[in-house]
């Protein structure tokens, strides 16, 4: 019963996909309006083997990008919740670099970095490391000062203490932002995609837009969705095997939105 | 009896908050013994400096005067010999009540697997030995503050500090605990100081009394405790236990505590 709740939101996509089908057929919507999802399916299984070659950069992209994201952003909210000097002379930058809009600065990025993997994945890293890191850090300040007077009671040293009472409290946290950060390198990646590139699922969705092949750009979406689900799911199986089961919470998505 | 602990004129300053605030004089120079095997409780208003004291000997702070020597050597650091038993049970959620009590060992850099056998001893002598694989949200206040305890005994101190550990819990669970209090500790074989704001709880736990007043903190009385051990409840209504509740009541009114 426990798990069959898990497939309801499918059932309800279903549903919704049947409503969306016969709503097109029976109002007579133009396909270059709206795609019934049958047409986008068609498309998809007609043109496969273009979508998996225009896939594939696009999954590096993201995964580089979050890959990054992921190292330097456990990195700097483990550095800035351990040094006063690292949070008074850096917390306060990452704070209002946020208020640059990263998306505007794909343009510039490209002239430096080029069309290639490089700038995409660091726009993807760009906009995707900042939850990261303010997670990482809310996680590391959470605990209970007394927690670590014991554990230095104890005669626990810095390092110990870190690794048996700061990091696995501080794991949900981290785990949060992950979540967070890999929606976000989805977003990343395609708007990199759409700045400059020659391939992508990303720069095939502006194409087939310019086209008014609206099945196609429905096919980008559709399988755009695929990956950014899937990798989150990952991220989420991660969790399930490494933060013990009791520590496990629901991350709130709505700070993602972007 | 030996020495154990041996406080020469320490004191205990903090230096003020703010500009143009006083400093604190938490604890006034004070010289006190405590011997091997005797159970001191030390009773108080909260303010006085009685946790201060307890940080003192723990070598959790150092004192701003005076020194204070363990089995004759100064305290420099925190004192690991010892087994601390705090306010808040400060169990880990992630940890069962077993791996709960084994993390005295791990902080420590022992092998946790070596003191499985003594830890699973410890929970039996706190009639725990059917929880030890529950989690700390699923026992109650009182099982938890006993997996505490056992923390703390787990590697066989001869020092045991204990700040108002009943403090949190109910009445009844609270006596529940007192009446078998000698057994957890082992009464006559550790030295332990007990922290407390209950009058009754001083006398009925402690073989001295030590009673403090607070601005500045200093120790006004010691009152040694001629009941046998171990004392059932029902000793609270004899006439001994009574008139030492009285004096140490009549001390607080002298100090304009009441």
């Amino acid at each position: 019963m426990h798990y069959f709740k898990k497939l309801y939101p499918i059932f309800t996509v279903i549903v919704l996909c049947l409503i969306w089908e016969l709503a097109v057929r029976f109002f007579k919507v133009p396909i270059l309006i709206l795609p019934s999802p049958s047409d986008i399916y068609l498309n998809l299984v007609l043109r496969h083997e273009l979508f998996l070659t225009f896939s594939i950069p696009t999954l590096i992209e993201i995964f580089a990008g979050f890959f990054m994201a992921a190292t330097t952003g456990v990195m700097l909210g483990i550095m800035v919740s351990f040094s006063p000097f690292a949070k008074s002379s850096i917390y306060p930058l990452l704070i209002s670099s946020q208020m640059v809009p990263k998306v505007a600065i794909a343009p510039v990025l490209t002239i430096w970095f080029g069309s290639g993997l490089m700038a995409k994945m660091f726009i993807a890293f760009l906009i995707a490391f900042f939850p990261i890191t303010i997670s990482t850090m809310v996680g590391l300040e959470a605990i209970d000062p007394e927690m670590v007077r014991m554990f230095r009671s104890m005669g626990s040293g810095p390092y110990r203490t870190f690794m048996k009472l700061r990091l696995p409290a501080a794991l949900p946290n981290i785990f949060a932002g992950l979540k967070i950060g890999m929606s976000l390198a989805v977003v990343g990646a395609v708007v990199a995609e759409f700045v400059a590139a020659d391939r992508g699922l990303g720069y095939y969705l502006l194409y087939a837009n310019g086209q008014l092949d609206s099945p196609g750009v429905f096919s980008a979406l559709v399988l755009l969705t695929l990956i950014g689900v899937t990798l989150y799911y990952a991220v989420e199986f991660a969790e399930y095997l490494l933060v013990p089961g009791v520590l496990h919470k629901e991350t709130d998505l709505t700070k993602a939105s972007m | 009896m030996k020495l154990l602990v041996e406080l020469k004129e320490v004191g205990k300053i903090f230096p003020a908050r703010r500009k143009g605030s006083a400093q604190v004089e938490a604890l006034r120079p004070t010289t006190q013994n405590f011997c091997q095997g005797e159970i001191v409780t030390i009773v108080g208003p909260s303010g006085c400096g009685k946790s201060t004291l307890l940080s003192l000997i723990a070598g959790l702070e150092m004192p701003t005067s005076g020194e204070l020597l363990i089995e004759g050597k100064k305290i420099e650091g925190p004192y690991t010999g010892s087994g601390i038993v705090f306010q808040k049970d400060l169990l880990l959620p992630w940890r069962t009540a077993l791996e709960n009590v084994l993390v005295q060992a791990e902080a420590r850099g022992f092998d946790p697997k070596a003191y499985t056998d003594r830890a699973q001893e410890l929970l039996k002598l706190v009639n725990l030995q059917d929880f030890a694989n529950f989690y700390p949200h699923e026992l109650s206040g009182g099982m938890r503050q006993r997996v505490s305890i056992c923390r703390s005994l787990l590697h066989d101190p001869q020092l045991v500090l204990m700040d108002e550990p009943f403090a949190a819990l109910d009445a009844i669970t609270r006596d529940q605990l007192a009446i078998d209090f000698d057994k957890f500790v082992q009464a006559g074989q550790r030295t332990v100081v007990f922290i407390t704001h209950n009058m009754d709880e001083a006398v009925f736990l402690g073989d001295r009394v030590m009673v403090m007043t607070p601005r500045p903190g200093l120790i006004a009385d010691v009152i040694e405790i001629d009941l046998p051990r171990p004392r059932p409840l029902s000793i609270r209504d004899t006439p001994q236990f009574t008139h030492y509740t009285a004096q140490v009541r009549a001390l607080f009114m002298k100090h304009g505590i009441f």
